[in-house]
């Protein structure tokens, strides 16, 4: 259907993982055997509750369990704590990185970096997929450059980003933006092409003109993908901010990253980590939310589509 | 009241004449043909059902009527004007539902007025509502066509195409994938809305009771490619109630287009063994 069904592009819309262990992929039958004794309303009422929320408990519990292991490997002097230090270690890690005095400029700079990288791969990689989905032309021209730089691994270019940009932040937004780029404009790009045959000959058939039928099937068809690809952006974005500041920076979380690293405070720079890591979960979920609200119809249907 | 409507009063809606459509098909030596001399006339306000074996050339016919597709030889005309395109004249209630999925019902209704671009938003969605109501569907107007039955989507399909407000209705198998009991019953629906809004409708279908029921005229296509073999009256009164299908004068038809589509049946079947 879609030229671009090279590995790793154009991943099906809808967010694999939650529909493969997403609510309901679990077996209820620990909930199910209690519901049987559950005789009044409100009992009902707060299993249906629990039920709902069952991905974040046994989520929650996961980690739980796994941080008490950590914390109990490292506090048994299994492992040094220069090889991997403890959750507790780490927490005051954490505090005493927030406290420094650096931590506000890097983390201005890093949010600088990304927030201009990003945007710029949004703002340009968007009108490109959708130009290079919808014009044959264009495609045929640019086609040739995105398969190249797509399969280039790119993170290699930075050096050579850093003597067109500095050291300042502008060598970073380009290594983001270079990241982020391509998932975005590629699946912009498939959701565009990927048109329903049906839906075209009918728009057709009501006498729909080229534009209409880009505004009223292309591109109301290519949302799911856009998000998909926005959201797989955002992933590229963060290794960008992380890689670039690790080559050459004056500031930022991931070159603060690399010093506490190099200087082996493995605690500090696991905080780091963690920092980078909540932004990266915070930002996927905002993009999760953003592709479930657009995807109501397709929620509402039941997965019947 | 509105009985014989195949009567001479009416003047000719679509006029087709010795109509020829052929294509080229991927690496194919000789182009495809489809339909070859075709001739057929639907006066307005007529009901005619086009039946024949599979793969006659039956639904691409429809396709050249609605200007899907251009004919290659032969003439074809609405209302005495050659057909060049898919025109306001005309509307298409397709075999799939091929509703928009993320629309909701009503402004999958009101798709085809959205398009003309000529009426106000309140206007239309005042003609939605209607047409929604006419098709039975008061109260869906904000649901997602996913979250509707078969039968269900199939009335939101025909709904779209009355919107427009065309002179003809095309009507391409539109019942082929719904169950037995929901289809009949969008049989006698169908006949409502038709008694309703008084459009002329060419309704391609390979159920020759379902041909029969709904048509002033059943039109028999022989096999590939496809040629008008006969015409058959259908004098049966109106309004049809669905046990008509049981009567007599009902059956003697049915007899007569079973046999002319039983010895095109049993040629394409011979001409695909020789193929």
């Amino acid at each position: 259907m879609s030229p671009s069904d090279r590995p790793g592009v154009g991943e099906r819309p809808g967010g694999g993982w939650r529909q493969a262990y997403g609510p309901g992929a679990l077996p209820r039958s620990f909930l199910a055997k209690r519901g049987q004794a559950a005789s009044t309303v409100a009992e009902r009422a707060r299993l249906q509750g629990l039920a709902r929320h069952q991905g974040l408990l046994v989520g929650l519990a996961a980690v739980v369990v796994v941080i008490a292991v950590w914390q109990l490997v490292t506090s048994l002097h299994v492992v040094a704590p220069i090889v991997l230090p403890g959750p507790s270690a780490i927490a005051v890690g954490l505090y005493q990185y927030a406290t420094s005095p650096d931590f506000p400029i890097d983390l201005a700079t890093s949010g600088e970096e990304l927030a201009i990288g990003f945007g710029l791969a949004i703002v340009i990689g968007l009108p490109a997929g959708i130009l290079m989905g919808w014009y044959r032309l264009v495609f045929q021209v640019f086609d040739p450059f995105v398969s190249f730089f797509y399969s280039t691994p790119r993170i290699a270019l930075v050096p050579l980003l850093i003597i067109w940009f500095g050291i300042g932040i502008w060598s970073k937004v380009a290594v983001i933006y270079l990241g982020a780029f391509f998932p975005i404009a590629i699946n912009t790009l498939v959701g565009v092409r990927s048109l329903d045959p049906d839906l075209l000959r009918c728009a057709r058939s009501f006498g729909a003109t080229d534009l209409q039928l880009f505004r009223t099937i292309a591109l109301p068809g290519a949302v799911p993908f856009i998000l998909t690809g926005l959201r797989l952006g955002v992933g590229h974005a963060l290794i960008g901010v992380v890689v670039g500041e690790l080559v050459a920076a004056q500031h930022g979380v991931g070159y603060e990253m690399n010093i506490f690293g190099t200087t082996y405070q493995m605690a500090k720079m696991f905080a780091a980590l963690f920092i980078i890591a909540v932004a990266g979960a915070v930002l996927q979920t905002a993009f999760q939310r953003l592709e479930h609200r657009f995807d109501a119809w397709r929620v509402s249907a039941g997965g019947r589509r | 009241m509105i009985g014989d409507r195949a009567g001479a009063q009416g003047r000719t809606r679509l006029r087709a004449s010795e109509v020829r459509i052929s294509y080229w098909q991927h690496r194919a030596e000789e182009p495809f043909v489809a339909v070859d001399g075709v001739s057929l006339e639907v006066i307005e306000g007529e009901f005619v059902s086009i039946v024949g074996p599979s793969g006659c050339g039956k639904t691409t016919f429809l396709n050249a009527v609605d200007g899907l597709i251009p004919i290659s030889g032969g003439s074809l005309e609405l209302d005495g004007r050659p057909v060049r395109g898919p025109g306001r004249d005309r509307a298409m209630v397709f075999q799939q539902p091929s509703l928009l999925p993320w629309r909701s019902v009503l402004r999958n209704i009101t798709y085809g007025l959205e398009l003309e671009g000529r009426r106000s938003r309140a206007e239309i969605k005042e003609a939605g509502l209607r047409y929604l109501s006419l098709v039975g569907l008061d109260g869906f107007a904000n649901v997602y066509p996913g979250q509707l039955s078969g039968g269900m989507q199939q009335r939101v399909n025909l709904a779209r195409a009355l919107a427009t407000d065309p002179e003809m209705l095309l009507l391409d198998e539109p019942f082929a994938s719904l169950d037995a009991q929901t289809r009949e019953f969008m049989q006698l629906e169908l006949l409502r809305i038709w008694r309703q809004s008084r459009k002329t409708a060419l309704f391609i279908t390979h159920d020759i009771k379902e041909a029969i029921y709904l048509a002033d005229r059943v039109v028999v296509f022989t096999a590939r490619p496809g040629r008008v073999k006969e015409v058959v009256p259908v004098p049966l009164p109106r309004p049809r109630e669905l046990r008509v299908k049981r009567d007599p004068r009902f059956i003697e038809i049915e007899d007569r287009v079973w046999n002319c589509i039983e010895q095109e049946a049993a040629a394409a079947m011979a001409g695909g063994r020789s193929a």
